[in-house]
């Protein structure tokens, strides 16, 4: 619309731009050939006087030996000698002015005024000439101009708003097209392409090119995975034994030291699982292979099993859990994982929060989003800190290491971004303020 | 009881065979997918445990043939991919489990006893559960010992039954956070422990025997002594 606005606009300029050239370059002529006619005129008085020049307009006169030619001989006192004007219309008697005036005609049994547009010259004294044009021609041309040029341009401007609109609904379907293979894709499906209209247009160019794309991305995700796999395989294989033979060497062990040692051992190498486990599930998180395909998951239900999971927990520590949740809320995706990544938010507010303090648990549905949010009365992370938390084995100052994988707020993100969401943290004054905000989906 | 392990990692099988000996069971070991799957059928056993990734045969195909010929061992599947994908996750509804390597002898010791009594209990609803002087009514959702009512939360209840249909059994945590909150993850905090030490208070305080017992290094256990 804004487009065949500013068109029309543009053609109306043009238009006009060109009837002002138009009309300046025809009211040149017009003068050009009242110049030359008066020229030729007082020519023929300079050779036979005032007896020429009056046969010499006569015979003008009535041979329309110029279309629309108006001419007038007349004394000083206004008495017309001859010509084709029945009275001298005009008052000035200036040698070589120009002058504009109506002239009054019967036609067709109505009075109407011809525009006349003339020079008046003083050939001799008490002599007076005026030779001019009848405008009405051009004055009409002037209208039909002006006319022709309004209905075009009308019909113009329609027509551009009537193409535009089409093809606005073209680019938009296409667009919505384009836009719902890209969600399907974003939802795991690598093997989606996006759709072509099968012309040769710019669009199927561009979704040729974006379809090289996916299928250079789905390559190297499927790598990404076999390596993923194969990595975990390599590792958890030689975890596994070495589990085993310390398990082993635990059972026949006879003295303390070694069995505190092969104890120690053991939960380091449940350490090593934990973060080697982590890693694995952040990565396929992140790459979206997913093995499962997402299905609705209802968050109250979800939500509410896991606050009363940790509730004896929390108060066990004195602390206050509270769990608010909007209900019929769902996100499309993965249980497991979503639960988890709560989990791992729960497990760090009830860490952090000091007994006597309180944690919320809460979820609401905010324009097609859902946020679930826990909120602490800890310390809370620092502004500058914030950001960082997110990232891989951040720990931050005021953490003493533990025995977790360091990949707990990771992991939040990366299921988040898995469900077309963020995990963003805020200042809960005091405390932390952790939101898991996601688009809603249809249970 | 017969055990078939199927396992092409000659060092970790060679563990496994003669812990789970110790265990008390009799333990075969093939090396590949193919005898596993031709010793899976050629004997009767009460528990196959298999490796997912094994030369010729993966271990989720064996389950599919052995059951497409109607043998239904059950089957414990060892795995060390990376992720827990929804055929592996499909392994719990079917009568079969998992577990992902590396693990504790302990849980996998749990997850096959736990496996083998699944595959002996038949199906007919069970309306009272008891133990000793426990008495548990499903169907009323009422529970007493020595007569006198418990008030349990719905969670304690099942938390309870989960327990009672496995007496006598260890039951780890990842088995209780599985089969009661049907949660595939392990939590950093001792959540599970804090539960049975509400459950413990509710239904051994003020007894002398007590019936929930803690397996150390391992899960629980309910018992009478």
């Amino acid at each position: 619309m804004v487009y065949a606005a500013s068109f029309a606009t543009a053609l109306v300029a043009l238009v006009f731009v060109i009837y002002l050239l138009t009309t300046r370059f025809i009211n040149n002529e017009v003068d050009t050939v009242i110049e030359r006619d008066a020229l030729s005129l007082l020519e023929a008085y300079g050779q036979s006087g005032a007896r020429g020049i009056t046969s010499e307009l006569t015979l003008r006169a009535s041979t329309f030996s110029r279309i629309n030619a108006v001419y007038l001989l007349a004394d000083s006192e206004g008495f017309v000698i001859a010509g084709n004007l029945p009275a001298w219309p005009v008052m000035q008697v200036r040698d070589g002015s120009w002058v504009e005036f109506e002239i009054e005609m019967r036609e067709g049994g109505r009075e109407t005024g011809r525009p006349v547009r003339a020079m008046v010259l003083e050939p001799a004294p008490g002599l007076r000439l005026l030779v001019g044009t009848d405008l009405s021609d051009r004055r009409d041309l002037g209208r039909r101009f002006a006319f022709a040029a309004g209905v075009g341009t009308l019909l113009v401007t329609l027509l551009a708003l009537g193409i535009g609109y089409g093809q606005n609904q073209r680019i938009l379907a296409r667009v919505e097209a384009v836009s719902r293979s890209c969600k399907e894709i974003v939802g795991g499906n690598l093997a989606r392409r996006l759709p072509l209209a099968g012309g040769d247009d710019e669009f199927d160019a561009l979704a040729v090119e974006v379809n090289g794309l996916l299928a250079r991305l789905a390559r190297t995700t499927e790598i990404l995975r076999t390596s993923l796999h194969s990595a975990a395989h390599d590792l958890r294989s030689p975890m596994h034994r070495m589990r085993l033979r310390m398990e082993q060497a635990l059972g026949v062990a006879v003295t303390r030291p070694e069995r505190d040692t092969l104890e120690a051992l053991l939960r380091d190498v449940d350490h090593m699982q934990r973060v080697l486990t982590a890693l694995l599930q952040i990565a396929e998180a992140e790459s979206g292979t997913v093995g499962a395909r997402p299905e609705p998951v209802a968050l109250d239900t979800m939500l509410g099993e896991l606050g009363e999971l940790y509730q004896p927990q929390a108060e066990e520590q004195g602390i206050a859990l509270s769990v608010r949740c909007a209900p019929g809320g769902s996100v499309l995706g993965h249980r497991q994982l979503l639960a988890q990544a709560v989990a791992n938010l729960l497990d760090n507010a009830l860490k952090f929060t000091p007994p006597g303090g309180r944690v919320e648990l809460q979820s609401r549905a905010v324009d097609g989003r859902q946020i679930i949010s826990v909120a602490d009365s800890g310390p809370g992370i620092s502004s500058e800190e914030r950001a960082s938390a997110v990232e891989p084995f951040v720990r931050l100052s005021n953490v003493p290491p533990g025995d977790g994988s360091g990949l707990g707020l990771n992991l939040v993100a990366a299921v988040a971004r898995l469900h077309g969401g963020s995990l963003r943290l805020e200042d809960n004054r005091p405390g932390l303020l952790a939101l898991l905000d996601m688009p809603a989906g249809s249970a | 009881m017969n055990l078939l392990l199927i396992e092409d990692d000659r060092d970790a099988a060679g563990y496994l065979v003669k812990a789970l000996t110790e265990a008390g069971y009799r333990v075969d070991h093939a090396a590949d997918g193919r005898d596993g799957l031709f010793q899976a059928t050629e004997r009767q056993y009460d528990g196959i445990i298999a490796d997912r990734m094994l030369p010729h045969l993966d271990g989720l195909t064996i389950i599919e043939v052995l059951r497409k010929q109607g043998n239904r061992t059950p089957v414990l599947i060892l795995s060390a991919l990376g992720s827990v994908d929804h055929r592996v996750e499909g392994l719990r509804s079917g009568g079969d489990d998992y577990l992902t390597k590396p693990f504790a002898f302990s849980e996998l010791l749990a997850r096959i006893e736990a496996l083998l009594r699944r595959g002996q209990v038949g199906p007919a609803p069970v309306v009272k559960l008891r133990l000793a002087d426990l008495e548990m009514d499903i169907l009323a959702r009422t529970v007493t010992r020595a007569g006198r009512r418990i008030d349990l939360t719905a969670r304690e209840f099942k938390l309870l039954e989960f327990l009672l249909r496995r007496v006598g059994q260890v039951v780890t945590r990842t088995m209780l956070l599985e089969g009661v909150w049907d949660l595939h993850f392990d939590p950093q905090t001792n959540v599970i422990d804090v539960h049975l030490s509400r459950l413990r208070q509710a239904i051994d305080k003020g007894f002398n025997k007590p019936l929930i017992h803690t397996v150390r290094g391992a899960g629980y256990t309910l018992r009478a002594d």
